[in-house]
């Protein structure tokens, strides 16, 4: 944990650690002395990773390693928890009329972005069978897979979900102003130390170096980005991503990137994704029909579209 | 005459050896981890036929690293789509996280001919976005009834850079020569000096990082040349009332970058009880920036780099190593490093960013990229047959 500044005797804490395969930041302000905000600190730290093993589809134990080993073999009981994300997935799937579907992952078998290849139609219909929300059955405390190869995958909510699970943990700690960032990911509690909005900045989509724009978040919220930059290739002028069209089992087309700001991580994660899957004119009806949500929509083209009170809260000029 | 042979047999057999080595390097601040084993094997095989050496290592690279980018205190966190990418926090300096792996071999022949002991080196390493391809020549002369040693060299290397980003391959060559004495002073000094010359021709950028332009940023520039002269003075001195030995070596290295550096480091061995050698070191280092490096340009150049190895740092190494003998010929030795670094001349963090019509303001305390610790620890276990 390092300090980075400090006033009177509050100061900025700042936790790095390695999350989900990539990098997770906790900054808070904490007036109570360094015990208090390391245990604090701890705290959150040990939430994000209790979730992470209970969610990862790369851990044997975890509860999703479980549900998909029992595919099309019988159901797996679930706690109050697991079954709240797995019908936030079910949700998110039918907000996006299917675009979305939280057993897409199994299409990764003939999609590999690190060896830049484009499967063929075949290859992706042989596995679109398994893609099948209407085929994850989640009733009286259990989840059931009914074809034997789906796999469920929470990887679409399950970070932002850390992401606040983690905020709540430093608040029951007394904490009252911090920002947490896992992957991209962000929620606020209270402002900034000095009572100015945390401001978040946009990640370009077309140049890593770069935001794009700023957001000014003032008293708490959550800011999450789906965007077509990160995992993918490109191959003669076209980008291959990893947000799959689960009705077509190729990469959403239409948006470079989508940012939003809801209430909670869990909310701006699901939102964005569900934009970017549903491209930029549907996209933006959804955002715009939701209240306490702002977001903004980058195109391929590099446009930005964004909702009538995004202006308000961000160096945008729309 | 029977026992000669066996007396040379053994002498031969001695000259023998198989080492394996681990190190561990971490610096501060969750920046770059190296984890590397490694195996060395040294065979001598007669007089007749030479001794050859082998190297087998595995580098696995971690960690976050700056990315030339200047630190601000507009943004307090980024938001982005999850990926293998650090977010930057206000007024600290933008890092990137990455990763690599990297095997490399080396082989390398002598034999000795009269007074000369020529010898031959190749090696090879690939990692994921660069492969290193070398090959030496050199010679050590006896001279002086064995007082004093001639040696000098030629080294050639062929590598090249394959950027993740980027389709293209981009060749990077050196040519590198070096000459040297060393000189037996009496029962306890040794001295040795040396001058090496490298010239280096190629894409020698680094293709990941990024330099702060007016109101954006560009890839570095630098030279497409370079040529590096060294010159090394080592005095080894043995203490006989303590029974234990001083190594100091001062360098200077100069480029035709403008980069000028000194480093002086000493190095002890002192013997103790039941055969345990216990070897503290101390090294100091400085340098000064490169003629095209800056934080921050406000019109762009022809050469540019905010890379903070470019820039004016000094450092702080101590040390510490135990070595014992195991049993008869295996040897254990452990060791550890911490380094303190401090850049020269820190950035004070953007609080307002450039526009068209307006330069940057700064303010707040001052970050240097190269203001970071590490620490090194290894272990080794050699067997001499």
């Amino acid at each position: 944990m390092a300090v980075l500044t400090g006033a009177g005797s509050r100061a900025l804490y700042t936790m790095t650690f390695p999350l989900m395969g990539g990098e997770a930041v906790i900054r808070f302000v904490e007036g109570r002395g360094q015990a208090r905000a390391e245990q604090a600190g701890r705290a959150a730290v040990r939430e994000a990773r209790r979730i992470e093993a209970k969610y990862s589809r790369y851990a044997a134990q975890s509860v999703v390693s479980e549900i998909n080993a029992r595919a099309g073999r019988g159901p797996v009981p679930v706690d109050d928890e697991t079954a709240f994300l797995i019908q936030s997935a079910l949700d998110l799937g039918t907000w996006t009329g299917g675009r979305f579907d939280p057993t897409v992952g199994v299409l990764r078998k003939a999609w590999d972005f690190r060896k830049a290849r484009v499967p063929s139609r075949g290859e992706l219909d042989a596995l679109l069978p398994l893609v099948d929300a209407r085929s994850v059955v989640l009733c009286h405390g259990a989840v059931e897979l009914l074809r034997e190869g789906m796999e469920l995958d929470l990887g679409g909510v399950g970070k932002e979900y850390a992401v606040d699970r983690a905020t709540e943990r430093l608040r029951e700690a007394g904490v009252e102003s911090a920002v947490v960032n896992f992957l991209g990911d962000v929620r606020t509690l209270g402002c900034r130390g000095d009572g100015q909005p945390w401001v978040v900045g946009v990640q370009d989509p077309r140049d890593r170096a770069r935001c794009r724009f700023s957001i000014r978040v003032g008293t708490g919220a959550g800011v999450a980005t789906s965007g077509d930059y990160e995992r993918g290739f490109e191959l003669a002028g076209v980008r291959y991503h990893h947000l799959l069209d689960a009705t077509t089992g190729y990469p959403a087309r239409g948006l470079a990137s989508v940012t939003v700001v809801a209430p909670t991580a869990f909310a701006a994660g699901q939102l964005s994704t569900a934009a970017f899957l549903l491209g930029p004119e549907e996209g933006l009806r959804l955002l715009a029909e939701r209240s306490g949500v702002e977001g903004a929509l980058v195109t391929e083209s590099g446009a930005v579209l964004a909702t009538p009170g995004m202006a308000r809260i961000s160096s945008l000029a729309c | 005459m029977a026992g000669a042979g066996l007396l040379s047999g053994r002498m031969l057999q001695a000259q023998s050896s198989v080492e394996l080595r681990y190190l561990f390097y971490g610096e501060s601040d969750g920046r770059t981890q190296v984890q590397n084993p490694n195996l060395l094997l040294h065979q001598d095989l007669g007089a007749a036929l030479g001794q050859f050496d082998l190297m087998l290592s595995h580098d696995t690279v971690s960690g976050a690293s700056p990315t030339g980018g200047y630190p601000t205190l507009a943004v307090t966190t980024t938001t982005s789509a999850s990926g293998n990418r650090s977010t930057s926090a206000s007024g600290q300096i933008p890092m990137v996280l990455y990763s690599d792996q990297r095997n490399g071999q080396s082989l390398g022949y002598s034999r000795r001919i009269g007074a000369h002991l020529p010898r031959i080196d190749l090696s090879h390493s690939v990692e994921k976005d660069y492969i290193a391809r070398g090959f030496g020549l050199s010679d050590a002369w006896t001279m002086a009834g064995g007082r004093g040693t001639l040696h000098y060299g030629l080294s050639w290397d062929n590598d090249t850079v394959a950027p993740v980003t980027s389709l293209l391959r981009f060749p990077k060559r050196s040519r590198g020569f070096a000459l040297g004495w060393t000189w037996i002073l009496g029962e306890d000094d040794l001295v040795d000096v040396s001058l090496s010359r490298t010239k280096l021709e190629g894409d020698l950028n680094e293709p990941y990082l990024i330099v702060p332009v007016g109101t954006g940023t560009v890839p570095e520039r630098r030279p497409g040349t370079r040529t590096r002269d060294a010159l090394l003075v080592k005095q080894g001195h043995y203490f006989d009332d303590w029974d234990g030995a001083l190594k100091t070596t001062y360098r200077f290295y100069t480029d035709d970058w403008g980069l000028r550096a000194h480093t002086l480091e000493f190095d002890y061995d002192q013997h103790l009880d039941d055969g345990w050698i216990l070897s503290p070191e101390l090294r100091f280092y400085t340098q000064n920036a490169a003629s095209f490096y800056g934080a921050y340009f406000t019109t762009p150049q022809k050469f540019l780099s905010a890379d903070y190895r470019l820039s004016a740092f000094h450092s702080i190494q101590v040390g510490c190593a135990l070595s014992t003998e195991l049993m008869e010929g295996l040897t254990l030795r452990l060791g550890g490093t911490y380094q303190i670094q401090q850049g020269s001349h820190p950035l004070t963090p953007m609080a307002v960013a450039p526009t068209a019509g307006s330069l940057p303001v700064f303010s707040g305390p001052g970050t240097s990229a190269a203001d970071v610790n590490a620490t090194t620890f290894s272990v080794g276990l050699k067997w001499q047959y």
